[in-house]
């Protein structure tokens, strides 16, 4: 089963490029739920730059496997720990939008804090058909 | 590099901007100078926002779209958007805004 784990500097050209690290999983995963890993990826890497505060040499770890029953990416950066939990009831709000998204095309997700590190995940399952 | 390309069409008081490529945080500040310039040099009665060559859109880049939709409303301008492919389209459709914003078929526009 497929595992992508890479590190991208937080710099905004890190956006489009974890939407392009997502095409090794073409052969493995429907379009429409490509679709949905671009826009969540996209999200999360938006998210880490515009909120966590890093310098741009600061990594920010991207991890993606997919098995059987589930698809779970994992991104973990050094920033000042993550803005509290969204509000998707509100998403009209300034930085709403992104994280009501991500929670509406997810099954589960959390985030988490330790040791000056934050990590975002997500996990979609997926159907007996694919 | 994650280019857009942006053009615009003028035809009397309507304004036709065409994007192609993808809408995130690295491409939206060169949308929103390219729209915001139109806006202020030419004073379109009508928008039109022409996704249909876009390939991605985020919560930047609706934003933008959302942004321009209500310096519409303030001005008085009409602001209409030509669809894009489902990966783009869904979005607004996610984020429950098809009906706050006015989609429009291409041929629609086109016969304006």
């Amino acid at each position: 089963m497929p595992e992508i784990a890479v590190a991208l500097p937080a710099v905004p050209e890190s956006i489009p490029r974890s939407r392009e690290v997502l095409e090794s999983l073409r052969s493995e995963l429907d379009e429409s739920v490509l679709d949905d890993l671009r826009l969540i990826v996209s999200e999360l890497v938006t998210n880490s730059i515009r909120h966590a505060g890093l310098r741009s040499s600061d990594p920010i770890d991207l991890e993606i496997s997919v098995t059987d029953s589930t698809i779970r990416l994992e991104l973990r950066d050094r920033g000042r720990g993550f803005a509290p939990p969204p509000s998707p009831n509100n998403p009209f709000q300034e930085s709403g939008w992104g994280l009501f998204l991500v929670s509406q095309l997810t099954d589960r997700w959390g985030v988490s804090t330790e040791d000056g590190m934050t990590t975002v995940w997500i996990e979609i399952y997926r159907k007996p058909s694919e | 590099m994650n280019p857009i390309v942006l053009d615009a069409t003028f035809d009397d008081g309507t304004v036709r901007v065409r994007f192609e490529g993808e809408l995130d945080l690295t491409t939206v500040p060169n949308a929103e100078e390219f729209v915001s310039n139109i806006e202020r040099e030419h004073a379109p009665d009508t928008l039109v926002l022409d996704l249909r060559d876009l390939r991605f859109l985020d919560s930047s880049g609706l934003r933008f779209i959302l942004t321009v939709d209500a310096r519409a409303r303030k001005e008085g301008r009409r602001l209409r958007i030509v669809s894009g492919p489902e990966a783009v389209h869904r979005v607004f459709r996610i984020a429950l805004l098809e009906k706050r914003l006015e989609f429009v078929e291409e041929k629609e526009v086109d016969g304006a």
